[in-house]
C-alpha cells in the first residue's frame, strides 16, 4: 500500500504541472489580449496603446510564456502566491476564505445527499413496485431532469419573497446556507436515491441474503447490516466525484446566492483575466479533484478487504 | 467490514464536517449594548450592489463608485441639473487665458479622522494622478503642468493649454477624490478608507460595507443614521431581495442595474415604487467610416433611417428609454439639437439612398452592387449590457426589411474588445458614458482623430477636429456653445455615428423608503440619500 500511495502521489504531482501549465497556455489562447483586458477594467473604458501598453510591462506579460510560467511556478513553489491584479490582495488569504466557504457548502450538500439519498433509495428499495416506489421513482426523475439555477429561483420565490423564512442571498449565518444547499444538493439526491435503489434491488435478491431471509432475517436487518455495507464502493466513486464537483463546479449557484466560494472567485478572475488568482485557483481545483480521487481509491480497500492495493 | 474500520470512516468523515462548521461568520446575534432610545432614532438603510465592492481607494479603479461617493468629496460637484458646484473647494477662478486655476479651499473641513483638509492634504491627493502614466486617460492629467498652494486655503493648477473641461474632470470619482493622507503606509499605499464625505466607514469587506453617519461633516447632515451596502452578484436575486424586504433600494449602472424583463414585475409589486431618470447615455453603433461601404456618407445616412428608433424604445425598454434624436442627450452640457431628419425612421427613403448609391434591389428584397449582396457584421458585448442583443436582432430585421444582410456577432465582453481593438467589425455597439464625461470626452475620444492611427474611431475629418480643439480650447461660454451647435450640425450632416436610444436610468425602492433622489451622475449616491427616511418599520 505505501509503494501505490507514492506512485500515485507521483502521478498526482505530474497532473499538477499539466494543468497549471495548460492554464497558462488557454489564457493564451482565449481570444482577447490579456493586458488588453486588464487596462479596459482597470481604466474602467477603452484603454489606448499607451495604457495597454502600460499594463504589458507591469504585470510581466511582455515576457515569452514560458518565462511567464517558469517565473509564477518559482513563486509557489517558495509559498508565494502572489497578489491578484484585480483586488492587489494577497491570493493566499483571499483562496483561503473562498475555499473556506466552497468547504463548507460542498460538506453540508454531501451529507444531505448522502442522508436523504440513501434513506430515500432504502426506503423504496423495501416496497419494489409499490406506489410509494413509484412516486420517489417519478419524482426524482424531476427532479434530475430540473436544471439547479431554476430551482434555485423557485426556493428563492417561495422561501424568502413568500413567505419570507429564509435570507434570499448571502453567507452569514446557518440559515443562508440552506437554500443554496438545497438548490445544489436536490439534484446529485435524486440522483443518489435512484442508485441505491437499484444497487440494493440487485444485492437483496442475491443468493446469500435469500437465504438468510429464509432462515429468519428481517427484511430491514438484511438490508441495513448486509445489503447496505456492500454496496458503499460506488457509492464512494460517485461521492469523489460529487464533492469535487461541489467545490468547483458550484459557480452558478454561488452567483444566484451570491455566496463567495471557489467558483465564483474564479470565475470573476477569468472575466478580469487576472492571470496569477486563475492560476492558483485551477492548482487549487486540481489539488482537490485529485486527493479527492486518491481518498476514494484508498478507501476501497479501507470498507472492502477484498479490494487490494499496490 | 469490521467495527474499527467502520469506526474510522465514520470518525473521518466527523473530523471533515467538525472541521467547517465553525467556518461560517458569526451573524449579526451580538448583544445589542445601546439603548433603546438610541435604536429608536436608528434608520438603516440597506442597498444592494451588484459587484465587489473593493478596498475603498479612491485613488485606482478598484472600488464601487456609488460607495467612493459617500465617503469621498472632489473640489468641485457635477450637480443635479449639469451645472459645476462647490464642494471641497468654495470657490475658483480661471484665468482669461484659460491657463490658471485657482481654487479656495473650504475651511474647517476635516477627514473622518479629524485630520484637517487644507492645500497640503489637497496637493498630495491631485499629486496621486496628475501627471501618472496609469491615469493619463484622463486628458486634465496629461495638461497640468504645476500644482502650486500659495496658502494653507489656496492651491493654483497651471495647464499648458486652455482646457474647460478639466473642471469636469475635476468633479469625478476615480481618481481624483480627496484620500486623507494618514490613510496610507509609509511607502504611500493605501491602507483604509478615510475621507470628508457625510459618511464614514464602519466595517467594509468585499461583500458589505456599513457605513455611519460623519456627525462632523461640513455640509447638511443625512437624516439616516446608517447605510448598508450589500454585495448581491446575481440581476434576479436583487430584485427577490427587494421584493422580501432585505434590500431598500435596487437600480443604477454603479450600484447594480435592473434587469428589463423584472420591471414589469416591479411595476406590479404594490409594496415597490419604481423611480426613473432621463436617459443619459447612447446606445450606438459605430461604423468603419474609412471603409467602403461607409465611407460613402448615403451609406451611413440609409443606416440611420433604417433604424425604427421608437420601437425599439417601446418593445425592449418597455418605453424605459427615449428614442434617439442626436448623437447625445439634451440633458448634456452643450448638446443642442439640429434640423436634420437623420434619425427619423423612413425605410423607403433609406432604401432609395443606397440604391442612389450604386446597389440594385433583387427580385428577393436584397440588395446587390455587381453581384456582391449588401452583406454586413455587427459586433456586440453581450455580457456587459443584457439588451444590446435585443436592439441587435431588431436592427438586424429592420435592415432585413429594406434588402441588407445583418450578422450578428454576440460576444462576452473580452471578445468585444477583441474586436474593437484589432478593427475587426463593419459595426460595433457601443455606449457612451454619460454625465460628468460627456459630451467633452466621447467628441474627443470617438469623433476626433487620434494620434494613434490603430485607434478606433467612430468618425473624424479635418473639419470636425478643428471644431472639437477650439470647443475644448474656449474660454468663454458663449463662443463655446457656438462651437458646440456647429460640431452637432456637422455630425447630423455626416452622418458620423448611428444613436439608437438613450436608456432612461432605472431605481426601484420599497415604500417605506421616503426622500431618495437622482443626482446628477449614477454614482452621486450622496446626493440621492441625503434627505432619506424610513417610514413604518
Amino acid at each position: 500500500m505505501g509503494s501505490y500511495f507514492l506512485r500515485r502521489l507521483g502521478k498526482a504531482l505530474v497532473i499538477l504541472i499539466g494543468v497549471s501549465f495548460l492554464a497558462y497556455v488557454l489564457i493564451d489562447l482565449a481570444p482577447a489580449d490579456p493586458a488588453q483586458v486588464i487596462a479596459a477594467q482597470r481604466l474602467g473604458g477603452h484603454p489606448n496603446a499607451d495604457q495597454v501598453a502600460w499594463v504589458r510591462q507591469a504585470y510581466g506579460l511582455d515576457q515569452p510564456l514560458l518565462v511567464q510560467y517558469g517565473r509564477w511556478a518559482q513563486q509557489v513553489l517558495q509559498g508565494n502566491w502572489g497578489y491578484s491584479i484585480r483586488t492587489g490582495n494577497s491570493i493566499t488569504a483571499e483562496i483561503g476564505t473562498a475555499l473556506r466557504y466552497s468547504l463548507t457548502l460542498a460538506l453540508w450538500t454531501l451529507s444531505f445527499v448522502v442522508v436523504v439519498g440513501v434513506a430515500l433509495g432504502a426506503w423504496a428499495a423495501l416496497r419494489p413496485d409499490s406506489l410509494w416506489d413509484q412516486l420517489m421513482r417519478w419524482a426524482t426523475l424531476i427532479i434530475v431532469a430540473v436544471p439547479e439555477f431554476w430551482l434555485a429561483f423557485l426556493l428563492i420565490l417561495l422561501f424568502a419573497v413568500q413567505l419570507g423564512w429564509l435570507p434570499s442571498y448571502g453567507a452569514k449565518s446557518g440559515w443562508h446556507l440552506i437554500l443554496p444547499l438545497v438548490a445544489l444538493g436536490l439534484g446529485p439526491t435524486a440522483q443518489l436515491a435512484r442508485l441505491t435503489r437499484i444497487l440494493l434491488l440487485d444485492e437483496l435478491g442475491r443468493d446469500y441474503l435469500r437465504t438468510a431471509r429464509a432462515k429468519g432475517l428481517s427484511a430491514r436487518r438484511a438490508l441495513l447490516h448486509h445489503a447496505l455495507p456492500n454496496i458503499v464502493v460506488p457509492f464512494i466513486t460517485l461521492l469523489a466525484v460529487q464533492f469535487s464537483a461541489l467545490v468547483g463546479g458550484a459557480v452558478i449557484i454561488e452567483t444566484i446566492f451570491t455566496w463567495p466560494g471557489l467558483g465564483s472567485y474564479y470565475i470573476t478572475a477569468v472575466e478580469f483575466r487576472d492571470i496569477p488568482v486563475i492560476q492558483t485557483t485551477v492548482l487549487v481545483f486540481a489539488v482537490i479533484i485529485s486527493s479527492a480521487n486518491l481518498l476514494a481509491d484508498l478507501s476501497y480497500g479501507l470498507v472492502d478487504p477484498r479490494i487490494r492495493l499496490g | 467490514m469490521n467495527l474499527i474500520r467502520k469506526l474510522l470512516l465514520y470518525g473521518l468523515l466527523l473530523v471533515l464536517l467538525a472541521a467547517c462548521v465553525p467556518t461560517l461568520p458569526a451573524s449579526d446575534t451580538s448583544p445589542d449594548a445601546r439603548s433603546d432610545a438610541d435604536r429608536a432614532v436608528e434608520q438603516t438603510l440597506v442597498l444592494a450592489a451588484g459587484d465587489s465592492l473593493g478596498p475603498g481607494n479612491p485613488h485606482d479603479y478598484s472600488s464601487n463608485m456609488a460607495l467612493l461617493d459617500l465617503l469621498y468629496e472632489p473640489l468641485v460637484r457635477y450637480g443635479p441639473d449639469g451645472s459645476i458646484q462647490p464642494a471641497l473647494a468654495e470657490s475658483w477662478e480661471i484665468s482669461p487665458d484659460g491657463l490658471l486655476w485657482t481654487f479656495k479651499l473650504r475651511p474647517n473641513v476635516t477627514f473622518h479622522d479629524g485630520t484637517p483638509f487644507d492645500a497640503a492634504a489637497a496637493k498630495w491627493n491631485l499629486q496621486q494622478w496628475i501627471g501618472v502614466e496609469a491615469h493619463n486617460w484622463l486628458p486634465t492629467s496629461t495638461r497640468v503642468t504645476d500644482i502650486d498652494t500659495p496658502d494653507a486655503m489656496t492651491v493654483v493648477l497651471t495647464l499648458k493649454e486652455a482646457y474647460y473641461p478639466a473642471v469636469q474632470d475635476l468633479s469625478l470619482m476615480r481618481p481624483v477624490r480627496f484620500l486623507s493622507p494618514t490613510a496610507v503606509d509609509g511607502a504611500g499605499n493605501f491602507v483604509e478608507p478615510i475621507g470628508t464625505g457625510p459618511w464614514q466607514i464602519e466595517t467594509l469587506d468585499d461583500n458589505e460595507a456599513l457605513l455611519v453617519r460623519n456627525e462632523t461633516y461640513w455640509g447638511a447632515k443625512p437624516q439616516l443614521t446608517h447605510v448598508r451596502i450589500e454585495v448581491i452578484v446575481d440581476a434576479q436575486t436583487r430584485v427577490a431581495a427587494l421584493q422580501s424586504g432585505e434590500i431598500h433600494v435596487i437600480g443604477g449602472e454603479y450600484l447594480g442595474s435592473i434587469p428589463p424583463e423584472s420591471l414589469p414585475t416591479l411595476q406590479a409589486d404594490s409594496d415597490l415604487t419604481v423611480l426613473t431618470g432621463a436617459g443619459v447615455t447612447s446606445f450606438l453603433l459605430t461604423t468603419q467610416y474609412r471603409q467602403p461601404p461607409f465611407d460613402d456618407r448615403r451609406v451611413r445616412q440609409a443606416l440611420n433611417q433604417a433604424i425604427d428608433r421608437a420601437g425599439i424604445a417601446q418593445a425592449i425598454f418597455g418605453g424605459l428609454a427615449e428614442p434617439a434624436t442626436g448623437l447625445m442627450a439634451t440633458a448634456l452640457p452643450y448638446v443642442t439639437r439640429t434640423d436634420s431628419d437623420l434619425y427619423t425612421y423612413d425605410p423607403a427613403h433609406a432604401q432609395s439612398l443606397l440604391v442612389e448609391a450604386g446597389w440594385t434591389l433583387g427580385a428577393d428584397g436584397m440588395l446587390t452592387k455587381a453581384g456582391e449582396p449588401l452583406a454586413i457584421d455587427l459586433v456586440v458585448d453581450q455580457s456587459r449590457l443584457p439588451q444590446t442583443a435585443a436592439i441587435a436582432e431588431a436592427v438586424q430585421a429592420q435592415f432585413q426589411a429594406i434588402g441588407i444582410a445583418l450578422e450578428l456577432r454576440l460576444y462576452d465582453y473580452s471578445g468585444w474588445l477583441e474586436s474593437y481593438s484589432n478593427n475587426d467589425f463593419d459595426l460595433l455597439m457601443d455606449f457612451t458614458w454619460g454625465p460628468p464625461y460627456d459630451p467633452h470626452t466621447q467628441l474627443n475620444g470617438a469623433f476626433h482623430t487620434q494620434a494613434d492611427p490603430t485607434e478606433v474611431v467612430s468618425f473624424a475629418s479635418p473639419e470636425l477636429d478643428a471644431l472639437i480643439d477650439a470647443a475644448l480650447a474656449s474660454t468663454d461660454a458663449v463662443a463655446r456653445q457656438a462651437l458646440y451647435d456647429q460640431i452637432w450640425q456637422t455630425v447630423d450632416d455626416q452622418a458620423a455615428a448611428i444613436p439608437i436610444v438613450y436608456p432612461q436610468r432605472i431605481y426601484a425602492q420599497r415604500n417605506e423608503v421616503a426622500g431618495f433622489r437622482l443626482g446628477g451622475t449614477e454614482y452621486d449616491l450622496a446626493y440621492a440619500l441625503q434627505n432619506v427616511v424610513i417610514h413604518g418599520k
